[in-house]
């Protein structure tokens, strides 16, 4: 949905007039609606690869190019016994197009089937080389930079997406599920309501166990509550009613939503269930969601999306080509899956609009260990969706070996030239500037604060135009 | 010799998986199995000691210093007829997780993704079974004496049962591994490619890139041992004890191509036990290195810490 002057200037008006009047401006819910406005009929999808995605083995150079490297990875990947060499062979099936810088052919995991059907109906963008300055090795530390979508203060501040409900929805409105037991740091602040669920038909509203014959009273009384405390003038207490309502009546009209698309969408009902994994179980419980708000049920209005697979910490036994190892286990499940969802969407009529992004905290080690690898820097991202511009984007990174760090990973660069890195804030700008079409100095002021100091080697300046969506 | 390995190769028995319990009560043993080459006691097998390079338990079949143990989880086995429970909440392999325990273990690990991936409790699906993954044990050694010695390595698992007529039932395996020098098995030059590949295979992977200390998540003193890291962050690196840095120290200070000068090289004196105000000896809180694997070392500082190649007497 573009956005036209008019709907700018008030939206502008209204983030100006809240500053001034405060937060109770936000119950206005005309005025809340304009700020909603931004996604529109759209929705955003999180995917979290979380343990630290090998880059290295998951866009792969195939062959030198005008560079050399293919002669690197050689040299990084070994074979024989626990070597992770995928060659050209392997590749051969999966291949993308090229390196924008050394022109290197590349192609995707073996076990990228998904991704690559995806890659071909060109509704994948390879996003190459994201990282930020100075990275962190550390799962924790870089987990929370990313998901904050700031290095400078990732302990405990509002994750990126978050900061964006939080200036746009209010305590009363749902506008984002996670697919977990709790809210994942993409989504964490604390103004408006998320809510976390692993399965859509196990929620339920906490009341007593003790008996079920006075539901209807209870029901009654904990609603009571919620909207007195909702009509509160205290902050606090008014968020806590408002969050209460908003929690009580999805703990209503999710679970629905489970039997509505089973009996809708049997036949994508089952093909998850082929994949019989569990990212194409989580996605499914999104499925459900978009098809819930397409089918206008009642309550239920979440626009953002979260959900993360696990196991990709793999210092040991990662496997190479070999379909039983557990790189490609992973790899197999992500990209079927993705492809399940998205033509699930697609059959739905909504492929179009929803937008996915794929991400992890960090790459690997560039050479290899006995079996697996260690923890690394920049690795690819992937954005994914029926509006976005397939492609690859952004340059490999440099494996040259006499490139390396002394950590033997690839450096960070925002000099001008061959292996510039992407930044991985450049890839969050671009999707909150044309997907959720936020004006970049709000992204900047409000989102994705730029880091000072060396041009060369620090993000100074944003380029929220990558042009896998416009 | 070639051909000597090549008969045995195709003679030999692969490795078999057999299903065990893992220990715990008969009633609760199936909520969660071992599938492994387990060989021993021969009666009863339900444990492992695999010499290096046995094909019936050692996956990669070389003589290489390293037993590759195949280990798979099933879920809800029916190899018992003394357990018919069925349904599993959780499995949890000990030491999986990579957060600062001092005995991570990737190979557990890499088990536990397994699980989660493939198992993906809760789950009531009967002989649901994770794909084999690889627990790789070293040997230990070769020490100063020539001689190698056998490695232990254990598999703990704790499986929890969903609510199965309102109870929940706690299955505690364990897998038992021994890894044993092959015969004639244990020379530096049949195990390792060089110098600085022992020290970093029998040294920095086994006692100092673990978790906790010199690994990728913890960082300790900002130096990390890890393989394909701990070259460049030692030779001619400044250390980060300033009292060794302000003295003219180096992590190892290399002199030119072939000479080093192991007395200013803080990575040696970190391991023979450091001058006051040069920190702690090396490794933390562990028994010191064999003094052979140092003498290694210092050889190896000597001879201007070539990257490849064997410096004399390290072999």
């Amino acid at each position: 949905m573009a956005i036209t002057r008019r709907q700018f200037l008030k939206r502008s008006g209204a983030v100006s007039a809240a500053a001034l009047l405060g937060p109770s401006l936000f119950t206005n819910p005309f005025v809340r609606r304009a700020l909603a406005d931004t996604i529109g009929d759209r929705y955003l999808v999180v995917l979290f690869l979380d343990g630290g995605n090998d880059g290295l083995n998951t866009v792969v150079p195939v062959d030198d190019g005008g560079g050399s490297l293919r002669t690197a990875y050689e040299a990084a990947r070994l074979t024989g016994t626990g070597g992770l060499r995928l060659t050209p062979s392997d590749l051969g099936t999966t291949l993308i197009g090229a390196d924008p810088n050394t022109g290197s052919q590349l192609g995707l995991h073996p076990g990228c089937t998904g991704f690559k059907q995806l890659y071909d109906a060109g509704k994948l963008a390879v996003i190459q080389g994201c990282g930020y300055p100075d990275y962190s090795l550390s799962h924790d530390q870089s987990r929370a930079i990313w998901m904050a979508g700031d290095p400078s203060t990732p302990g405990g501040a509002a994750g990126w997406v978050g900061k964006h409900l939080a200036a746009n929805y209010v305590g009363s409105e749902i506008p984002a599920v996670c697919i977990s037991d709790r809210i994942a740091g993409e989504l964490r602040q604390s103004t408006t309501s998320v809510l976390a669920v692993g399965r859509l038909r196990d929620l339920g509203f906490p009341y007593d166990d003790v008996s079920g014959d006075d539901l209807a009273a209870k029901r009654a009384a904990v609603a009571a509550l919620y909207d007195t405390a909702g009509s509160g003038t205290q902050s606090t207490i008014r968020y806590i009613g408002e969050s209460g309502t908003a929690t009580l009546l999805a703990s209503e009209s999710y679970p629905a939503l489970d039997d509505l698309y089973v009996t809708d969408r049997s036949a994508f009902n089952d093909a998850y269930d082929t994949v019989n994994r569990s990212t194409a179980r989580d996605l499914r419980e999104i499925a459900k969601m978009i098809y819930g708000v397409k089918q206008g049920a009642a309550n239920v209005h979440a626009r953002f999306f979260q959900l993360a697979n696990g196991g990709y910490d793999t210092h040991s036994d990662q496997g190479a080509a070999d379909p039983a190892g557990q790189h490609y286990g992973l790899h197999k499940e992500v990209g079927d899956s993705l492809k399940v969802f998205y033509d699930d969407l697609a059959d739905m009529g909504v492929a179009d609009k929803v937008c996915l992004v794929v991400w992890s905290e960090f790459s690997r080690r560039v050479p290899q260990n006995d079996s697996g690898t260690d923890h690394g820097s920049q690795g690819p991202m992937f954005v994914i969706g029926g509006a976005v511009t397939g492609g690859v984007y952004g340059n490999h990174p440099n494996i040259d070996p006499a490139a390396l760090d002394d950590n033997g990973n690839t450096v960070y660069s925002q000099a001008a030239g061959g292996f510039r890195s992407t930044d991985f804030r450049d890839v969050y700008g671009t999707i909150l500037k044309h997907w959720l079409n936020v004006p970049a100095p709000t992204i900047l002021s409000s989102v994705l604060p730029v880091d000072g100091g060396d041009p060369d080697t620090q993000w100074t300046a944003p380029n929220f135009d990558m042009g896998f969506l416009t | 010799m070639l051909a000597a390995v090549a008969i045995i190769a195709a003679t030999a028995r692969p490795a078999a998986a057999i299903t065990v319990g893992g220990g715990g009560g008969a009633r609760t043993d199936c909520l969660a199995v071992f599938q492994a080459p387990v060989n021993t006691p021969a009666s009863h097998p339900r444990s492992i000691v695999c010499a290096d390079g046995d094909p019936t338990c050692d996956a990669d079949g070389v003589v290489n210093g390293v037993c590759a143990i195949a280990i798979a989880v099933c879920a809800n086995s029916t190899f018992s007829p003394m357990c018919t429970l069925a349904g599993v909440q959780s499995i949890t392999i000990a030491h999986a997780r990579d957060d600062g325990d001092p005995k991570f273990d990737p190979a557990m690990q890499a088990l536990q993704q397994r699980v989660q991936s493939e198992i993906d409790p809760p789950t009531s699906t009967t002989g649901l079974c994770t794909s084999p993954t690889t627990l790789r044990v070293p040997i230990r050694g070769p020490f100063g004496n020539g001689m190698c010695k056998p490695r232990k390595a254990v598999v703990d698992m704790v499986t929890l049962s969903t609510v199965i007529d309102g109870a929940v039932y706690r299955d505690a395996d364990r897998l038992r591994v021994r890894c044993e020098p092959a015969p004639d098995g244990c020379t530096a030059q049949a195990l390792f490619s060089g110098t600085f590949d022992r020290i970093q295979r029998q040294i920095f992977d086994q006692s100092c890139a673990v978790s906790g200390c010199h690994d990728s998540q913890s960082r300790a003193g900002d130096l990390l041992l890890e393989p394909g890291a701990a070259y460049t962050n030692l030779v001619d690196a400044a250390p980060a004890n300033l009292n060794a840095n302000a003295a003219g120290w180096k992590r190892v200070h290399v002199l030119d191509a072939t000479t080093g000068d192991p007395d200013t090289s803080l990575l040696l004196q970190k391991l023979l036990g450091p001058p006051a105000g040069f920190g702690a000896r090396m490794p933390f809180n562990r028994r010191p290195l064999d003094r052979a694997l140092i003498d290694v070392v210092e050889l190896w500082i000597a001879a201007g810490a070539p990257q490849t190649g064997w410096v004399p007497g390290t072999d």
